[in-house]
C-alpha cells in the first residue's frame, strides 16, 4: 500500500470502527496518532522552507563585541 | 561567558526552527522574517544570558515569542482587528505542500492561537511539556489543558470533514498562499 502520506483522521476513524465496532478509547487514540502525524507533516514543509540569504548574511556581520540595538525598527520592509 | 563562535553556529543551526516558529505564530512569512531577525539580534546580544548546555532551541524560541507578544503583536492591533489576525494564524503551505494536508491546516488554523501553539511546540517541535510552559510562561497544567483541548476539537472538526467543503473560512488559503510568495525566495 502506498504510505507517502500520513493517514486522514477520517481514514483512521474508519480503521478504528473496523476494529472495535464503536467509538472507544481506542479509536481516538487511532484518531490521535493520526492528527499527530499530520501535524508533524504540516509542520516539517514550514520547516524545510530553504532560509532567506538576509539571515546568513546578519549572521556574519555580527562579531564578538555585541552592541547592536535590540530592535530592529529601522528595518522598515 | 559564552563563546560567540560556537553561539554563532548554534544560532545558525536553528534558524529553520525558528523561523517555522515564527510563521507558524505570525501566519506571515514577511513578519515572521523581521521577528526571526529580531530575536537573533536580541539573542546575540544577550548570548551572556544563555547557559551553555542547556537547550538552547528553547532559549531562542523564548525570546521570539516574548519578541512577538510585546513587540509585533501590538504593531499588527494597530492595522487590523483581531478576527482576521486570528483567521490568518495558520502554519503556511509552502507551494509544493501536500494537498491532502490542506483539511488540517485549516482545522489547525481554526484553534485558538495559545492551544496551537501549545500544540505545535510538544507535539512538532518536540519539546517536552515542561519546556513549552517554560517557553510559553505558564504552568504546566495550562500546557496540558491546551494541549488536550486542541487535540479534541482538531479530532471532531477532522471527523466530520472530508474533500473540500470546510465552511466560511475556505477562501483564507488562497491569501496565504498569496502572501507566502512575497517570503521565500525559492525556484
Amino acid at each position: 500500500m502506498d504510505r507517502h502520506k500520513p493517514a486522514t483522521v477520517v481514514d483512521a476513524r474508519q480503521e478504528a470502527r473496523q476494529t472495535d465496532g464503536a467509538q472507544s478509547p481506542a479509536g481516538d487514540d487511532v484518531v490521535q496518532q493520526a492528527i499527530g502525524s499530520q501535524l508533524r507533516a504540516v509542520y516539517d514543509e514550514v520547516v524545510r522552507l530553504p532560509v532567506p540569504d538576509r539571515f546568513l548574511s546578519l549572521l556574519s556581520s555580527l562579531d564578538g563585541r555585541p552592541t547592536l540595538p535590540a530592535s530592529g525598527k529601522e528595518q522598515e520592509s | 561567558m559564552t563563546d560567540p563562535d560556537r553561539f554563532k553556529d548554534a544560532l545558525l543551526a536553528e534558524l529553520q526552527s525558528l523561523r517555522a516558529f515564527a510563521i507558524s505564530i505570525t501566519g506571515n512569512v514577511e513578519r515572521a522574517d523581521d521577528l526571526v531577525q529580531d530575536t537573533v539580534v536580541k539573542a546575540w546580544t544577550n548570548m551572556n544570558g544563555y547557559t551553555e548546555g542547556t537547550n538552547i532551541r528553547a532559549w531562542l524560541f523564548t525570546i521570539l515569542r516574548n519578541t512577538f507578544y510585546s513587540d509585533f503583536r501590538k504593531r499588527s492591533r494597530e492595522v487590523e482587528d483581531d478576527g482576521a489576525h486570528a483567521s490568518r494564524l495558520a502554519v503556511h503551505a509552502p507551494q509544493h505542500g501536500h494537498m491532502d494536508l490542506e483539511d488540517f491546516r485549516r482545522a489547525l488554523a481554526q484553534l485558538p492561537d495559545d492551544q496551537r501553539e501549545a500544540l505545535i511546540l510538544v507535539g512538532a517541535s518536540g519539546f517536552s511539556y515542561e519546556e513549552a510552559a517554560e517557553i510559553c510562561g505558564c504552568a504546566l497544567g495550562t500546557i496540558k489543558s491546551r494541549i488536550n483541548r486542541a487535540r479534541a476539537r482538531l479530532g471532531e472538526m477532522l471527523s466530520v470533514t472530508s474533500g473540500a467543503d470546510f465552511g466560511p473560512d475556505a477562501d483564507s488559503y488562497a491569501a496565504l498562499a498569496g502572501a507566502d510568495g512575497g517570503g521565500a525566495k525559492t525556484d
